[in-house]
């Protein structure tokens, strides 16, 4: 027992921390734990607690947590580090994320970097960093994060569909860890995509979207009204649900256009993945790579570089436009044009009109052009049915059976149907 | 079933027999159960008993059904039904009036099956399911020819698993319920109030040297209290009582008469009876016993007076050191002038160092050590004696002792704090 470090300092995401707190109980359940919180509990009452042995001579661990921004507590707990005595163990959860590195300066902020320095100045201390909270721009930690927890359970997983991943599960720490430890007990030992969205449990806003066109993608009725009825008991409302299956059937229509138009198979995911991407000219110009593409676009992504891309590209005259006064609202992303979220899905969508669509209806006996046209009607037709469904679903009587038949209509392969 | 019975009676087997039914943990049990939990049984054959049962204690309440009693049955049976409600309305019925209530069960021809809950699966249905057999009418009438009525579900008795309080295991002592009460009251303090582990909340009974002790701590200090007036010590192991249990049953014992223990091992119970009144309590687990300081430690230690000084006095220097810092303040005791001096120093620097000094009577040497303010005025607060006796280890300063100058049933032990804010040398 006494070769417990001892002061130790906890910071960083709050889920690892309490995991690593929750594994040293478990690993020294002898020990008396005492809790105190360092914003509501005196700095009296700490000292004492850390100076006072048990009867029984047992070692002691102070866990002291809800530590407050004041300098007058900082002092105090690295004084208490260097003084405690031998048999009272130390550990300092910063569990109200005070110590977290500045994102311009990648550094610690100036007031906790002093207490970091003196905290490593004790003999014996000890610094467990469990790292930032993951998020969607600093998307390569939640990548590495991922790569790292599947390569421990020996079990490899592309950069892609680890990003899938958090698409599905959220940038919640615990959520992931708790997903990749489930999910490794089934793993291959490469992941696939096919096995994150059968196995991943649904906890991001974008997981319904990915979840829900997996199951229509599969062109099964009932698998598809099985995901419905999950995400109606988990919760989601008709609406929302109705939406994506639109969503759906919109792809399914620019998919068949492009091979309509004689689109190789392969190309077409691609083009998918340009929907909705500003300034189309730049995107779907086959001549630069998709890197330049990117690049060239970043300069028009702001209504102010809209109207350059306006004025200098297309040639519209200025008095076109009028001038209107900044206001400081946010832009609402959802008024954006649709684009496809993960590359995984276009290939989905692509897969369902070639397997399931072309391959699975008979050319015997009509021209190329004539069995187009009828892929088209089909596409054209789903599309609008789901439009005439989704302000059914939303103003109707009965919401589920317009689901259901909207399911019907966009997993119906059989281009005599229509 | 139909029952006469003075309000009176039926309140004292009620509080004494629902006990179990009437507890916190009933009271909040959310389990498909709860309704048999938190409800009553009530028999009325050669005796009138009522008995409740939760997971944490079983109580049981058992007169012979005479007149002279105040009880006349009618018509024998048994009933099951809600302890609270049925409490709330006798106790308000005759309140000053000689009052007599009578219950009446009106059997349904089938029973009707009750599912406290909507989401239980069909085959959990025959598990779960509560039958209610009928319902009582209570009638109340009074001296002043007031009266009143009601009516409460009975639900199927078979539902109540009956304890066997013959199978006590063995007897370990008696005492008498006043003293015991006494001595609870004195020692709970130490205690700590709700532990997770469910052994810091106990109340150890110890015995050695032929003498039955009660035991509390909370890892930082202990009181304890040594049982005069007891009878037939056989305690061959320590047992641990959860306080907030043995609370409920010195407010319903008859404090005159003796509180018997008895304890079986085999399966963890702990017996309490008094005349028609009968518990069963659980006890923690056999591992946590040896968890609490054993008795023999704190007896056996050799402690030496340090000095002896009035509780006031004390007090008084404590409560002014406790403003400053309740925590922890430096003790010194100086033989040659026989004064005791309490040093504060706040940690957050909010007051200035506090000196307070106080008269003792022949200090016996010098001393400089860090106790813990308000443990030690929690201490003398349930000190019955004037004087204070205060001792510390023959061989170091890493605890005191405080006790009575007359008295020696309680003695209180505190551990040392180390804080280097104080200079000890």
């Amino acid at each position: 027992m006494s070769q417990i470090a001892s002061p130790i300092l906890i910071f960083g995401d709050s889920y690892l921390c309490k995991d690593h707190i929750v594994a040293a109980k478990n690993k020294y359940p002898a020990a008396k734990w005492i809790t105190v919180d360092a914003s509501n509990d005196t700095l009296n009452n700490i000292r004492m607690e850390a100076g006072m042995r048990t009867w029984d001579g047992e070692i002691k661990i102070l866990l002291i947590e809800n530590i407050p921004n004041r300098k007058q507590v900082r002092d105090f707990l690295i004084d208490l580090g260097k003084t405690t005595p031998e048999t009272t163990k130390i550990i300092m959860w910063d569990s109200n994320a005070h110590i977290k590195i500045d994102p311009k300066t990648k550094t610690f902020n100036k007031t906790w970097a002093v207490f970091l320095r003196n905290f490593k100045k004790i003999p014996g201390s000890k610094i467990v960093n469990n790292g930032d909270k993951l998020t969607e721009n600093e998307s390569g930690d939640s990548i590495d994060f991922i790569r790292q927890a599947f390569a421990k359970k020996k079990i490899a997983i592309e950069a892609s569909d680890a990003k899938l991943l958090t698409k599905i599960v959220g940038f919640d720490r615990g959520m992931l860890k708790s997903d990749i430890e489930k999910m490794a007990l089934t793993a291959p030992p490469l992941i696939t995509s096919e096995f994150i969205m059968e196995n991943a449990f649904p906890s991001s806003k974008e997981a319904l979207l990915y979840k829900m066109s997996n199951a229509l993608n599969s062109g099964s009725y009932e698998h598809s009204i099985l995901a419905i009825e999950s995400f109606l008991s988990s919760g989601f409302h008709p609406n929302e649900l109705s939406v994506v299956i639109l969503k759906a059937a919109r792809w399914q229509l620019v998919a068949c256009y492009y091979w309509c138009n004689g689109m190789a198979w392969s190309d077409i995911p691609s083009r998918l993945m340009q929907m909705g991407k500003f300034p189309s000219l730049t995107w779907h110009n086959p001549k630069i790579d998709s890197a330049t593409k990117k690049k060239e676009s970043e300069n028009y992504k702001s209504p102010e570089g809209i109207l350059k891309y306006m004025l200098c590209r297309n040639g519209f005259p200025r008095r076109y436009f009028k001038n209107k006064k900044k206001d400081n609202k946010k832009v609402d992303k959802s008024v954006r044009a649709e684009e496809l979220p993960h590359p995984f899905v276009a290939q989905q969508i692509v897969g369902y009109i070639q397997n399931k669509i072309i391959g699975n209806n008979s050319r015997e006996g009509i021209s190329t052009t004539v069995f187009k046209q009828n892929v088209m009607n089909r596409a054209v037709n789903v599309y609008l049915f789901m439009h005439e469904k989704l302000s059914e679903v939303r103003y109707g009587e009965d919401p589920i059976q317009d689901l259901h038949e909207m399911v019907r209509m966009i997993t119906t392969t059989r281009l005599d149907q229509f | 079933m139909k029952v006469t019975i003075k309000q009176s009676v039926l309140m004292e087997a009620l509080s004494k027999g629902g006990l179990a039914a009437l507890s916190d943990t009933a009271q909040t049990d959310t389990s498909n159960l709860s309704l048999i939990i938190q409800s009553v049984k009530i028999s009325a054959t050669d005796k009138f008993t009522v008995e409740s049962l939760s997971s944490m204690m079983s109580s049981k309440f058992s007169v012979d059904a005479k007149i002279e009693n105040g009880i006349d049955i009618q018509e024998k049976g048994t009933i099951l039904i809600p302890a609270k409600e049925f409490v709330d309305w006798t106790k308000i019925q005759g309140q000053g009036n000689d009052s007599t209530i009578s219950m009446v069960l009106n059997e349904l021809p089938t029973p009707e099956i009750i599912n406290p809950l909507d989401d239980v699966s069909d085959e959990d249905v025959g598990r779960f399911a509560i039958k209610k057999i009928g319902s009582v009418k209570f009638a109340s009438k009074d001296t002043a020819k007031t009266s009143g009525k009601w009516e409460l579900d009975s639900y199927d008795p078979d539902h109540y698993k009956p304890v066997n309080f013959d199978d006590k295991g063995t007897k370990h002592f008696e005492v008498k319920a006043e003293h015991f009460i006494d001595a609870l009251s004195r020692i709970s303090f130490a205690s700590v109030k709700s532990d997770w582990e469910h052994y810091l909340d106990n109340i150890s009974v110890q015995a050695y040297n032929d003498s039955l002790y009660l035991l509390t701590t909370d890892t930082k200090r202990c009181a304890l209290f040594k049982l005069t007036t007891v009878n037939g010590v056989e305690c061959p192991d320590p047992l641990l009582i959860p306080i907030p249990l043995l609370d409920q049953i010195a407010k319903h014992s008859n404090k005159e008469n003796l509180l018997s223990f008895n304890y079986n091992g085999t399966e963890d119970k702990v017996y309490i009876s008094q005349a028609n009144f009968e518990v069963r309590i659980v006890s923690a687990d056999k591992d946590f016993v040896t968890k609490f300081p054993s008795i023999k430690m704190l007896l056996d230690k050799k402690y030496t007076l340090l000095g002896d000084i009035t509780k006031a006095a004390l007090n008084k220097i404590l409560v002014s050191a406790s403003l400053v810092n309740a925590s922890s303040a430096l003790f010194s005791f100086k033989e040659d002038k026989n004064i005791i001096a309490i040093k504060a120093i706040s940690e957050d620097n909010k007051y200035k160092p506090h000196v307070s000094t106080a008269k003792a009577s022949e200090l016996a040497r010098d001393a400089k050590v860090i106790w813990g303010v308000t443990h030690l005025i929690q201490g003398l607060n349930s000190l019955n004696d004037d004087v204070v006796k205060i001792y510390t280890p023959s061989t170091d300063l890493g605890s005191v002792k405080l006790v009575g100058a007359q008295e020696d049933s309680f003695s209180y032990f505190a551990m040392a704090v180390t804080n280097p804010k104080y200079d000890t040398k």
